[in-house]
């Protein structure tokens, strides 16, 4: 188990290293940085000095190692536009990304598995196939609209909700619901595929014969048989929605992770760019390794050697 | 909130709030005194008295006084020598050129320049005045947490990146600020600015787009404030060292008379824009020039005089994507109007990301056309000058005689009529001479709630101190 660990713990160092290298690599692509984060009317000597200040003069290859060198120690420089060091950028964000992510994942989980397990024991009913539609239809609906209709129908039409911003419960409402609406639908139809792979299984049978209850069937032995593929999804999920919702916190005005990126990326922010890049992989591979580490107490048939 | 840290328009509207300067750049864009009450120019033109405001306190009880301004000023040009950031005064820092602060009693100081800068009371306008107790120790972090000025507001909450909500200054030298409490919102999506604004959850919202704004405008409880902004969008000719063709002023005026503007504005913009008429920002706009109307037959009549009877070929236009409203279509659009009169582009329109395109700016590697805005400033001489030969900002490479000397002695002028004169013949020439496709000024459309007595300012910036609310 613990070499495992250290094994996964190793290739997460890599992986990291090779994001950074690309966000490092693609912001030096966008153009020269200096020329891109100045304002209009700047002379030249101001650029120049800028640049000195900011470390462009010097070979790409000192700047990358430098670069590299700040990333165990979580130093990503300062945020060009708001001269404050990055990672105290992002940690400030990161709690509003994980009071949305929380609230979103209560709702994906408890809409989701319910769902899916309905629609795989009652196959080919109405239920079944009002659940699937709607699952497919909660799919194909873009974030970006969602988010504006809801808006639309409880903020101006209703008014029993806040339009945007972060402050009272009421407020969570809107954005988790719009995030939580597309992984909910796509975790629903995996439960439903993975139960019914599951129900067709010798030991379901067997269980029948030995007659037992059907809720203990369905949520004792073939729920926690059909989990695996599920958490594995779910970990994905909760992985990119940690590492800030874009569109979702741009339209309900969300102060998180996802808004700090676009305000990087908009900013032409480097150093901010590069950090919230980073960042988001490395919440990525931490949360997939504890979902993977997760597999041995569904089922303790998964030995991690 | 650091006073050197607020660069963009609503950054610095914002700041005013917390931070004075000297002088104050008003509504209709003339400068008025505010932290100094007078200011007189010394023999030789290079030095100036100003004479300070009493009894003004920081927003930590610290007292204003002639050695705030020296610390102030020099910080300002301190921070620039070393390339840091100077917020919104980065081009007044230069352009005033400031030598030497010297206090001669504690609401007295001489301020000298390099040479005669008849426009030190506006550059100065542009620098806060920030309290040397707080500031000479203060860290990054401090500065940016921690906005210590004299204006008429403090911040009573911050969550950075949602709101700041501002109170009152209740020890504030002039007079207390109609509302309150003010809440500034960051809301990038604009259909939710919208919905806060009619559901009264804001009452004063930026940067609406032209469509969003033509629905709003049947909305009741709220209306559109629409004003020409400051910001020019034109195609820039390289007038020499480029295209044979364009060399000629003769075609550079047959391209303006071959622009159907109506219909770009209908198609584009919602028929909401007009076409260029004046080159520099109000108020030295020019009042009467006329903008080049749509003209074929004379756009075609002027190409045959200039020798080029059936057009001529270029090889393209070259455009940044999504850095002024609509620019790529906007370089198509004009790419077939030109065409109509037989100037084509073998490439046709070329597209960059902006820092790219920045680089091909800044180093001169452009065609003989290409997508380019001006303005921002509502200062004389930063924009002309921008059209002088010497200028790295000369991105046309075009040059007139007339117009530096105008330049010159635009430069030493102090009488603000004749500057005024020289302005007006400046945009004229560049009119006759059309260094430049004319094309728009960007206007800047705003969503207001009926219950605020509000006005919106041609140069974005956003002043609320004297703004009430009627329920």
């Amino acid at each position: 188990m613990l070499k495992y660990v250290a094994k996964r713990l190793l290739m997460a160092v890599f992986i990291l290293w090779a994001v950074a290298t690309i966000a490092f690599a693609l912001t030096f692509l966008s153009g020269d940085p200096a020329t891109l984060m100045i304002g209009d009317h700047w002379t030249s000597e101001q650029i120049a000095s800028f640049r000195e200040a900011m470390g462009y003069d010097r070979p790409l290859l000192v700047q990358y190692g430098d670069f590299l060198a700040g990333l165990p120690q979580g130093d990503f420089g300062v945020s060009v536009r708001q001269q404050i060091p990055v990672m105290d950028l992002i940690l400030q964000r990161f709690p509003a990304t994980l009071e949305l992510t929380a609230a979103a994942l209560f709702l994906i989980v408890f809409i989701s598995i319910p769902i899916g397990v309905l629609s795989a024991v009652k196959r080919n009913s109405l239920a079944d196939r009002v659940a699937m539609s709607g699952a497919l239809f909660a799919q194909s609906v873009p974030t970006f609209w969602l988010g504006i209709m809801l808006i639309l129908v409880f903020g101006v039409w209703l008014r029993w909700l806040p339009v945007s911003g972060r402050g009272t419960f009421l407020h969570l409402l809107l954005p988790a619901i719009t995030l939580a609406t597309f992984s909910t639908a796509r975790i629903a139809r995996l439960v439903r595929s993975s139960m019914l792979d599951v129900l067709g299984q010798d030991y379901i049978r067997t269980a029948r014969a030995k007659g037992l209850p059907n809720w203990r069937i369905y949520y004792v032995h073939a729920l926690r048989n059909a989990l695996i593929p599920v958490i594995t999804l779910l970990g994905l999920e909760i992985g990119g929605l940690l590492g800030g919702a874009l569109i979702t916190e741009t339209v309900f005005a969300w102060p998180g992770i996802g808004r700090l990126t676009l305000q990087a990326i908009q900013a032409r922010d480097l150093p901010l760019v590069q950090g919230v890049i980073t960042f988001g992989a490395l919440v990525f591979v931490l949360v997939n390794l504890v979902v993977d580490l997760s597999y041995s107490f569904i089922d303790p048939r998964i030995r991690h050697e | 909130m650091d006073p050197f840290g607020m660069f963009s328009r609503v950054e610095v509207a914002f700041g005013d709030h917390l931070f004075q300067s000297l002088t104050f750049f008003n509504k209709d864009m003339e400068v008025e005194p505010l932290l100094a009450t007078s200011w007189e120019r010394l023999e030789g033109d290079t030095t100036w008295t100003f004479q300070l405001r009493e009894g003004v306190r920081f927003h930590n009880g610290a007292i204003f006084n002639a050695e705030t301004v020296k610390f102030s000023i020099e910080s300002y040009y301190e921070r620039n020598a070393a390339g840091r950031t100077v917020g919104g005064a980065s081009v007044a820092i230069p352009s005033a050129d400031i030598t030497r602060v010297d206090i001669l009693d504690s609401l007295r100081v001489n301020i000298s320049t390099s040479s005669p800068k008849a426009l030190l009371p506006f550059y100065l306008s542009q620098m806060w005045m920030i309290d040397p107790g707080f500031y000479t120790d203060a860290s990054d972090a401090d500065r940016a947490e921690n906005p210590v000025g004299t204006g008429p507001y403090t911040v009573s909450e911050r969550i950075r990146d949602s709101h700041v909500a501002l109170a009152a200054n209740p020890d504030y030298w002039g007079s207390a600020p109609k509302a309150a409490r003010v809440i500034w919102r960051v809301i990038p999506e604009v259909s939710t600015r919208i919905a806060e604004l009619e559901t009264g959850g804001v009452h004063l919202v930026t940067d609406l787009p032209f469509d969003q704004a033509a629905l709003l405008d049947d909305t009741p409880g709220v209306h559109v404030a629409r004003i020409s902004g400051g910001r020019r969008v034109m195609i820039g000719i390289t007038t020499s060292g480029g295209p044979e063709p364009l060399k000629d002023k003769r075609v550079r005026q047959a391209l303006n008379y071959a622009i159907d503007f109506d219909a770009i504005s209908e198609g584009l913009f919602s028929g909401q824009v007009d076409r260029m008429s004046y080159m520099f920002n109000p108020p030295y706009n020019h009042p009467t020039l006329e903008a080049y109307n749509y003209d074929p037959a004379k756009a075609r009549k002027l190409l045959e005089e200039a020798g080029y009877p059936n057009g001529f070929e270029l090889s393209s236009l070259d455009t940044p994507l999504g850095k002024w409203i609509q620019d790529f279509e906007l370089a198509q659009t004009i790419e077939s109007q030109l065409a109509d009169v037989g100037v084509t582009l073998e490439k046709g329109v070329r597209t960059y990301e902006w820092g790219n395109y920045r680089g091909k700016l800044l180093s001169y590697d452009l065609p003989g056309l290409f997508m380019q805005g001006s303005g921002g400033e509502f200062e004389l001489l930063t924009e002309a000058a921008d059209l002088t030969i010497t200028s790295p900002s000369n991105f046309y490479r075009w040059e007139n005689d007339e117009y530096e000397e105008l330049w010159d002695e635009l430069q030493a002028a102090l009488d603000p009529d004749r500057r005024q004169e020289i302005g007006y013949r400046m945009q004229e020439i560049v009119h006759e001479e059309a260094p430049w496709i004319f094309l728009h000024i960007q206007p800047d459309v705003y969503g207001v709630s009926d219950q605020i007595d509000w006005q919106p300012r041609p140069d974005e910036i956003i002043h609320l101190w004297d703004v009430s609310l009627t329920l």
